[in-house]
């Protein structure tokens, strides 16, 4: 998984029901929208992510697309979390190690 | 979400609209999705390098995921006007040093409006038949003998036309004195 990717699982894993747009997510993670849109095309494809379209956009602007990480995409956000955090561990030990040496 | 929704005079969407059409149709759904996010956004450098983005998205997808490479490749009309454009871009250093050696009221003269006329048409010919050439190799399309023949002489002519004209003129956009 790419930084780019996992930042972009992260941002969503925030608040995992609610419905998120491009736009939003580009601004959040400071990605551009040429980054973004593969990846969550990526992700909807792997099943992760789920789609809609925006039922009340404001007036006289057309709806927009919609995301949110889907049961699957949680749990491989809950398993990216994880390995994230041993990988973490173990730095954080050989930092450890090396000091005491 | 049709693009006739979208506001026509918004030459940002509009260049959006362009380029996620050469997206595949299975893919018609993030194409729909770029331009309807485009009309949320606010600013023209914000709305600017979204569009640059997504139409590097729309390339990227097209490249990747096209039946064939002649799917991502825009037909003669649009390669036109990318010629015509490329044509203008490729002749306005030249207007711009004999604007600044001769002013701008050298630019108003008929022999002017000719010698640059004459400078983008050729400078849009090459570009054109180089871009249709290229594709046509690229899509590996067998195309007639005489066809290619044809192009490649058509290509050479205006190439050279171009290039012979440039370093014709050169002293004179340079501002030497009597220079004709």
């Amino acid at each position: 998984v790419s930084p780019q990717t996992a930042a972009v699982v992260r941002a969503l894993t925030t608040a995992p029901g609610t419905w998120r747009h491009g736009y939003e997510l580009c601004r959040e993670i400071g990605l551009k929208a040429g980054s973004m849109y593969p990846i969550l095309m990526r992700l909807a494809d792997r099943g992760l992510l789920e789609t809609k379209w925006e039922t009340d956009p404001p007036a006289g602007r057309p709806p927009r697309h919609l995301y949110r990480l889907t049961a699957a995409g949680r749990r491989s956000a809950a398993e990216l979390t994880a390995e994230r955090v041993v990988a973490h561990g173990s730095v954080q030990r050989l930092r450890v190690r090396e000091h005491e040496l | 979400v049709s693009s006739t929704e979208f506001d026509r005079a918004d030459a940002a969407a509009q260049l959006l609209d362009w380029f996620t059409t050469l997206m595949p149709a299975r893919r018609s759904e993030w194409s729909r999705a770029m331009r309807a996010e485009l009309h949320h956004i606010a600013g023209g450098p914000a709305r600017w390098t979204f569009v640059l983005g997504c139409v590097w998205v729309a390339l990227r997808t097209c490249a990747l995921e096209g039946k064939t490479m002649t799917s991502c490749s825009p037909p003669a009309g649009r390669t036109a006007v990318v010629a015509c454009g490329g044509g203008a871009l490729m002749v306005m250093p030249f207007i711009g040093l004999e604007s600044a050696s001769a002013g701008v009221s050298a630019l108003r003269t008929i022999d002017a409006a000719m010698l640059f006329g004459m400078l983008w048409t050729l400078a849009a010919m090459t570009l054109f038949v180089g871009i249709r050439l290229i594709l046509s190799f690229k899509a590996e399309r067998s195309r007639p003998q005489p066809v290619l023949l044809l192009q490649v002489i058509v290509l050479v002519l205006a190439a050279v036309g171009w290039l012979g004209i440039i370093g014709d003129q050169m002293p004179c956009f340079l501002g030497e004195p009597n220079c004709d």
